[in-house]
């Protein structure tokens, strides 16, 4: 082989985000254009889940529509990743992970930006901030729901 | 439920765990059946009906699909009854339980397990890649959380909840490094010291360096008969008694909110102990799923062998360790021996095997065991499978 090989789709561990790649593509939309975390609502029995589905896991309707999230929320646990990332990350190391808590009830993982691992802590108020990260294989641009200490 | 036919373990063995580059899937195959078939001349590669393989990453490190018919021409097996699974680090079990079945079934009277694992490849971000397979590809791999991360969450919360120190999450490491010094087959030998455990760099915070299992390049093999062939082959097989399997959800937002309430791993406890008739006082040593220090110490807790909240001070009091009420992790555990994916629980196996037939030498718990509980896990406490094994003795 003359030339180095790229394996797009074995080592690309970022979701799809268009239309002709996820039924889900409205969560990306809301994101990336709109600075917007929703997730999915079932029209039927008003499950609200994390994450959005299209398949209703409490009464199997696939009728659903796109509600809001909360855009703050606080730290259920975290920790400061030193080692251990995959190569991109690695070098943005250390990485403070951390579940937050929604009003909704609802938890996410994500990784919370702008923030020193000794400033990070249980019941911290986080806010949302889109973050980009690598495109796609078409080149097209894809985000990530991050959060930062809130009015940071 | 009826109560199923006994099945029994007649074999077990295990190959040099590392780091091997000097050995693909096939040498790694090779090196444990052979061994598990040198471990009883009785039974023979013409003998095994059903063949099972599990490894998870066989396709990413090999690059190797359908692995088991690989395994079978290997070893010689000529089988009417193999595929692989997959079932992340449960994968042993999993596998052990589908022979177990097959032979409860009546469709196989003899049937060997083949775990194992060829994870290091050379470029160390492509290890880290796989390592963030073990997430959901659509809702988090894309945040670059690897099992360190993952698991360094219930760490912290078990100090602010309990009180739990980082001095007692490494005070596990140490002995699971001090076993693993008696066990030639294990990635680590030269023991560890506490100060050395506390004084090591930082992998994802509360997680020191020996605080974490490694991935490992191993095998290990187990054979599995029914009561009516078990007495040909050995007079001293040691018996299935219980099995279980926990599961509360997948995604890592839904684990349940108290991150230290690890149900999976309660719920394969409780199936298991009630399937063997028995309770946790009746456990005599167990082989845990030590992924990481905080993983052991949840797991005491949820098992039934301390209380819920005390097990930093089950540690403290050496409950855990060779004198105590349960001898935990005698062949090293993760931490000491290694994580190939796919062979960790029948490796765990083969140390019970050991242990219970007072085979296993230096690292002889005494008086000899009866009674073995293996536990493996995947997602964060969140799906879990226990076996329990008991010896000749506890059939009569």
């Amino acid at each position: 082989m003359a030339e180095q090989m790229e394996y797009y789709t074995a080592m690309d561990l970022v979701a799809q985000q268009y239309e002709d790649t996820t039924k889900l593509y409205q969560f990306y939309t809301s994101l990336r254009e709109e600075h917007k975390l929703v997730t999915t609502k079932c029209k039927d029995c008003g499950h609200v889940p994390w994450p959005p589905r299209t398949l209703c896991p409490e009464c199997l309707s696939t009728d659903y529509e796109w509600v809001d999230m909360p855009s703050t929320g606080t730290i259920a646990s975290w920790t400061a990743a030193y080692a251990g990332m995959p190569p991109e990350l690695a070098a943005r190391a250390p990485m403070v992970y951390a579940l937050v808590d929604f009003e909704n009830g609802l938890r996410m993982p994500t990784a919370i930006l702008e923030c020193a691992p000794n400033e990070a802590k249980t019941g911290m108020e986080v806010e949302l901030v889109v973050g980009d990260v690598q495109p796609d294989q078409q080149g097209r641009r894809r985000v990530a729901p991050y959060f930062k200490p809130v009015g940071r | 439920m009826s109560k199923p036919k006994r099945v029994a373990i007649v074999a077990a063995g295990i190959n040099k765990w590392g780091m091997r580059p000097d050995a693909t899937f096939r040498d790694i195959i090779s090196e444990a059946g052979k061994a598990c078939f040198d471990s009883n001349p009785k039974v023979s590669n013409k003998d095994i009906e059903g063949l099972v393989t599990s490894g998870v990453y066989p396709q990413r490190s090999g690059p190797q699909c359908h692995p088991s018919p690989v395994a079978c021409e290997v070893l010689g097996v000529k089988p009417r009854l193999f595929q692989n699974t997959d079932c992340q680090c449960q994968s042993g079990a999993v596998n052990m339980r589908i022979i177990w079945s097959a032979i409860v079934s009546g469709l196989i009277d003899v049937g060997m397990a083949v775990g194992w694992e060829r994870i290091l490849v050379p470029n160390h971000g492509e290890r880290y890649i796989n390592a963030a397979l073990a997430c959901d590809h659509d809702w988090e791999q894309g945040f670059g959380m690897t099992p360190p991360a993952l698991f360094a969450m219930p760490a912290l919360s078990h100090m602010e909840k309990y009180g739990t120190t980082e001095e007692q999450y490494a005070k596990i490491a140490v002995k699971n490094h001090t076993h693993s010094a008696k066990n030639p087959n294990a990635h680590f030998q030269k023991g560890l010291t506490l100060e050395k455990a506390l004084g090591a760099r930082t992998v994802a915070t509360p997680y020191r360096l020996f605080d974490c299992c490694v991935n490992t390049d191993g095998a290990a093999c187990a054979i599995l008969c029914s009561e009516e062939k078990a007495y040909e082959y050995t007079d001293n097989p040691i018996w299935v008694m219980g099995l279980g399997q926990g599961y509360t959800n997948w995604t890592i937002g839904n684990n349940p909110k108290d991150l230290t309430d690890w149900q999976g791993v309660r719920m394969s406890g409780e199936l298991a102990y009630k399937m063997a008739g028995i309770t946790p006082k009746d456990i005599d040593i167990a082989e845990l799923h030590d992924c990481f220090t905080a993983s052991e110490l949840i797991e005491y807790e949820e098992l039934g062998f301390c209380p819920k909240g005390e097990g930093g001070r089950w540690v403290d009091d050496g409950g855990n360790d060779y004198g105590g009420d349960v001898v935990t992790q005698p062949r090293g555990g993760l931490i000491g021996c290694g994580h190939p994916f796919g062979g960790t629980s029948i490796a765990q196996t083969h140390e019970i095997y050991l242990q219970l037939r007072g085979e296993a030498g230096e690292r002889q718990v005494e008086p000899r065991p009866n009674i073995g509980l293996a536990q493996t896990m995947s997602g964060v406490g969140t799906q879990s499978m226990v076996t329990i094994y008991g010896s000749d003795d506890t059939q009569h």
